[in-house]
């Protein structure tokens, strides 16, 4: 079990990295669309060790990162969004047989996307927030599909853990 | 990697939703407007109300209200962008008139406080 720590801290690190890099790419941005770049780790994870192991890597993303770059509200939305979100893929990677990677991470991003809107609307008090969500799910589904492409060479790729 | 017909299922229904979400998903038909000159309000305007006004800064505007309805109905600054709006009676909609440095902003009638995005 100290293996599968000792590597978890290493991804931990490596998500945090790749979140801070993905906060520097160019890439023009209505509010709140990001690639989650970082969601392939943790989604790594989750195929690998299981749900719990998958939780804690992405509970110390959201605070890591939150804390260096945008703040207790934005860890608000983080967490939300991260919790949902890995349950909802955590219950659709049982269902092997109907949802292949596309659908599992592309279930994740909506997810994640809903829950965030979710957590703002309640904390700005204001209904007109959901109007961000269309082109959020739209956008979560191209996102999804990049994450996938990307943990299937992953877990093809790197061995050993 | 193949895809399996629960992904297709899902990228649909998160489509059709996403679409029935823009149909739906409107500021609804409100009764108020505020104009703010500069960023700052400086009238609230009823648009239940059949009326005129006529705001004058570096250029002219003159904003009719007619059935529910606001609109520039004359201005004599350079691109008349304002007027070219047209009509706007929902909630979240507005006109401006950049080089009169006037927005007309149609606000929703319960909410009181425009939303703040960071």
């Amino acid at each position: 079990m100290t293996k599968k720590i000792s590597f978890c801290a290493l991804f931990s690190a490596l998500s945090i990295i790749i979140s801070t890099f993905e906060l520097y790419l160019p890439i023009p941005s209505i509010p709140g669309v990001k690639l989650g770049l970082a969601n392939c780790i943790v989604i790594l994870i989750l195929i690998k060790y299981g749900y719990w192991y998958a939780m804690s890597v992405s509970i110390i993303k959201c605070f890591v990162v939150s804390m260096l770059f945008s703040g207790f509200t934005a860890l608000l939305y983080s967490l939300s969004g991260a919790f949902f979100s890995l349950c909802v893929m955590t219950l659709l990677l049982k269902c092997k047989k109907y949802f292949s990677m596309y659908g599992i991470s592309i279930a994740g991003a909506a997810t994640h996307n809903f829950a965030q809107i979710l957590v703002a609307s309640i904390l700005m008090q204001s209904k007109y927030i959901f109007n961000y969500l269309p082109i959020l799910l739209l956008a979560s589904v191209f996102t999804g599909v990049v994450v996938a492409v990307i943990v299937d060479l992953l877990n093809k790729r790197i061995k050993g853990f | 990697m193949k895809i399996k017909i629960g992904d297709i299922v899902l990228i649909i229904f998160i489509v059709l939703f996403s679409v029935l979400l823009l149909l739906f998903l409107n500021g609804g038909i409100s009764k108020k407007a505020i104009v703010e000159y500069n960023g700052e309000v400086i009238q609230t305007l009823d648009l239940s109300k059949n009326a005129t006004y006529n705001y004058d800064f570096q250029y002219h505007n003159s904003v009719e209200v007619k059935d529910g309805k606001i609109f520039v109905t004359y201005s004599d600054c350079p691109n008349n962008a304002c007027v070219k709006t047209g009509e706007i009676n929902k909630a979240g909609q507005l006109i401006c008139c950049l080089p009169n440095k006037l927005i007309i902003r149609i606000v929703d009638d319960k909410e009181k406080v425009d939303v703040v995005v960071r």
